[in-house]
């Protein structure tokens, strides 16, 4: 049933670390990491924030980050990609929280994603974008209409590994939790959608 | 299952015996496939930014790194953590700022900045690169250095150097900077600097001194006749003074971390708010007693305002933290008030002094001269009489190297921490990353120095971005301490550590129901913790699972977001068996964190 969201985009996960702990010193190393991460992470940010200008600004952020951290010998070197989409994720949260003055009524976050009382959680400040692109990419209409009826953490989870196409160690990394704490809330995620299109197909006849 | 996951536990992967869903598999191409619909062509920047901030980033490099040596990457096996530096460190590291927003167009001028940068380091990577601070003299007033049998008067910014004699005056008063951390003698004191690099050594022959350690100080020893202080990290007040027939007696109150003595039949540890009085009997017996600070003794103005210079200069305030506010607005101890009578719980070894100190002749007021200037009297009158104390001069406030941050820490049930912080200053302010530890503190320094970590999670770059969760933590104690740094990581501005306990989920005892036709009443005793700590009840409700859990995937058939909420009523219930339970439960990272849960109630609607 599961399939890797990216099969022929990944980097092998030892070449990675050898790289990294290459750039330390080579910037040839970390140029290689550099032009395979720039399209993902420019594509992480810019599938979120409608201001290329800022999704530039966002990702030279991200990667002067990147380099700083891969230089210090305390870097942890298990998931470089992981790091960099949370870097991302974080930047493009406090990107949106900074600009939130400037949003107008009814397009900031939707209290009834969750129905549930995480208004003190901000994590997913700037998915809605990314959740839209994935619905609208979506053939079937009740499966857009389900995806937008799953709770926010469910939805950010399926955005994050269908639509950024994130691996299992990078998912671990920026949701924070264990490969086999996402295995379950990535099953959860999945039933939970598929409950909504049952209510969807319900509601429809 | 996803390959990596091949190895989990497979309790908790949710497909029994591996057997797939064909729903679920048909959702996931359905999802995958509108996934590499958007990202198809559409991942990468337009125009030459990419190679822009490529070329500019690259730069950063040393020159002399740019050709790579040693084994190819694709040949290398290369452990997690297994390289270190072997050479100079790049000075990018250190010299390159961050630009929160940086323009793309001005990436071939930083790339000209990043040169010049690296140039700059070349000539003298001492200034960038944060060797060693020399020792100095931050402050003196009355106070007189002696070095190779000649006697100089000390002024602020002299250098100082091992083997050198600092002694001061009634009324006067000095700071040694050494290794990072500070050197305070009250009046009449003297101090012999016997190393002042790496592995610290000071002999204290008499008075008052205030003992920072500083960070980049190895061990700190401070020697009294044949007893020996020994801290690393540590803040700690020592007063030598002579006790007629028993010789000297040495009193010390641990401020910050735990302090080692040792010396003959003398092997104790001082912890951080205990004082203990040490005898140094001419006749060799060595007297100790140890107890418990008093709040006498840390309202002492010595104490409060040594504590607030070093809460100043960032570090920790120890046993002082949240006193030093207080303090201010006390009436302070009468200033004839003895320090070692205060101390109730050491009297067997405590007399009044039976006769005063010779205090060192006061010297001339030192002058602005940077360096040691010899005296116009270099050796001192034989027979030392009371002379007037000299008026001390207006010095200027120590000006804090950081500011400050306020940092409240809570920890919860539930095994995380919630965190909030105070704005810091705007200029160069690029990042916040709180620091957590293990251990007793934090220093207020970037990197940290293990047990010491900073957590990714705990990283913002919105200098608005105040507040952070700590999650995933084990049951126990943890310090804090938030830094807000500049784009080199440079810390401008650093909280107090915050102690906090962690604990598991809370047990919330008995969850009580009672039917009424097709009704049940169930109440419950409120969680209890803290606010931070709290996002929801959840009443979780299932007719299969006799262990029903909303954050473990079930049903909720009734929630709150008041911690005060005891009881809730749920109508109209078939006919059947019901099994409750109460959810205490907390939002982290877009999920639920479960904080506390009753037993479970089961019960029987007819």
């Amino acid at each position: 049933m599961e399939r890797d969201a990216s099969p022929l985009t990944r980097l092998d996960p030892t070449r990675e670390r050898a790289l990294v702990a290459r750039a330390r010193v080579d910037p040839l190393a970390f140029g290689e990491l550099y032009d395979f991460y720039l399209p993902r992470i420019h594509g992480f940010i810019a599938r979120r924030l409608a201001d290329g200008a800022a999704a530039e600004d966002l990702t030279a952020m991200t990667f002067e980050r990147a380099l700083n951290a891969v230089r210090r010998d305390d870097f942890r070197n298990d998931s470089f990609g992981g790091w960099l989409y949370r870097v991302a994720a974080n930047a493009v949260v406090d990107h949106v929280r900074r600009a939130r003055r400037s949003v107008p009524l009814g397009l900031g976050r939707r209290a009834s994603d969750t129905g549930d009382p995480d208004r003190d959680d901000e994590r997913r400040l700037g998915d809605e974008r990314a959740e839209r692109a994935l619905g609208a990419a979506l053939d079937r209409d009740e499966l857009r209409r389900a995806l937008a009826r799953v709770s926010g953490p469910h939805r950010r989870l399926l955005v994050l590994r269908y639509l950024d196409g994130l691996s299992t160690d990078e998912l671990c990394v920026v949701l924070g939790c264990s490969a086999a704490t996402l295995a379950v809330r990535h099953h959860r995620a999945l039933r939970a959608v598929r409950a909504a299109l049952v209510r969807e197909t319900s509601d429809v006849a | 299952m996803w390959p990596e996951d091949e190895a989990l536990d497979e309790r908790l992967i949710p497909f029994p015996d591996g057997r797939a869903d064909t729903d679920l598999s048909a959702l996931v191409d359905a999802l995958a496939e509108a996934g590499d619909r958007v990202r198809t062509g559409k991942e990468g920047p337009a125009g030459r930014f990419g190679t822009e901030l490529r070329a500019t980033l690259l730069a950063s490099y040393p020159a002399t790194s740019g050709a790579p040596a040693g084994p190819t990457i694709d040949s290398m096996q290369v452990p997690i953590g297994a390289v270190r530096w072997t050479g100079t460190r790049p000075a990018s590291a250190t010299a390159q700022r961050h630009r929160t927003r940086p323009i793309p167009a001005r990436w071939p001028a930083l790339a000209m900045v990043a040169v010049v940068a690296l140039a700059v380091v070349a000539l003298d990577g001492r200034v960038f690169l944060g060797g060693p601070e020399p020792s100095r003299a931050v402050e003196a007033v009355g106070a007189i250095v002696e070095r190779d049998g000649e006697r100089y008067a000390l002024v602020s910014g002299a250098g100082l150097q091992a083997d050198d004699l600092i002694s001061t005056a009634a009324g006067g008063r000095a700071t040694l900077a050494i290794g990072g951390g500070e050197i305070r003698l009250g009046e009449a004191a003297t101090v012999r600097l016997d190393r002042v690099e790496g592995d610290v050594v000071v002999a204290q022959s008499a008075g008052r001194v205030w003992h920072r350690v500083g960070l980049a100080v190895g061990t700190y020893r401070v020697l009294t006749a044949d007893v020996t202080w020994m801290a690393s990290g540590t803040a700690f007040d020592l007063d030598r003074r002579p006790f007629g027939s028993i010789g000297d007696a040495v009193r010390a109150i641990g401020i910050e971390h735990t302090v080692r003595v040792e010396g003959p039949g003398v092997a104790i540890d001082i912890g951080e708010g205990s004082i203990a009085v040490v005898g140094l009997d001419p006749a060799g017996a060595r007297s100790v007693a140890v107890g418990a600070v008093t709040e006498a003794d840390l309202a002492d103005p010595w104490i409060v305002r040594h504590g607030r210079r070093d809460v100043a200069l960032g570090f920790d305030p120890g046993i002082l933290d949240g006193r030093l506010a207080i303090a201010s607005r006390e009436p302070s101890p009468p200033a004839s008030a003895d320090p070692f009578v205060t101390a109730g719980p050491i009297e067997p070894i405590v007399s009044p002094p039976s006769t005063a100190a010779p205090p060192p002749e006061p010297t001339p007021q030192p002058t602005a001269t940077p360096t040691p200037r010899r005296t116009a009297t270099p050796t001192p009158r034989p027979t030392p009489k009371p002379t007037p104390k000299p008026t001390p001069k207006p010095t200027p406030k120590p000006t804090p190297a950081i500011a400050t941050l306020d940092l409240k820490a809570t920890g919860c049930h539930g095994g995380f921490a919630v965190l909030g912080w105070s704005m810091a200053g705007a200029e160069r302010f690029d990042h916040y990353q709180t620091l957590r530890s293990t251990g007793d503190s934090i220093a207020p320094a970037y990197p940290p120095k293990p047990p010491a970590v900073a957590p990714d999670r705990l990283w913002t770059s919105g200098r608005d971005s105040l507040s952070a969760i700590d999650a995933d933590l084990g049951p126990g104690p943890y310090v804090y301490r938030t830094l807000a740094l500049d784009g080199g990581d440079k810390v401008l501005a650093a909280s107090s550590g915050r102690r906090v306990t962690v604990s598991g989920v809370k047990a919330q005892g008995a969850l009580g129901a009672v039917v009424k036709g097709a009704t049940v009443t169930v109440e419950w005793a409120a969680y209890g913790g803290p606010d931070a700590c709290f996002g929801a009840y959840k009443l979780a409700l299932s007719t299969t699972d006799e262990t029903p859990s909303y954050v473990e995937g079930g049903e909720a058939a009734w929630a709150s977001e008041s911690q005060t909420s005891t009881s809730a009523v749920l109508e109209a219930l078939e006919p059947g068996t019901y099994h409750l339970r109460l959810e205490t439960i907390r939002s982290i990272d877009g999920t639920w964190t479960l904080v506390g849960r009753t037993d479970v109630a089961t019960v029987t609607i007819p």
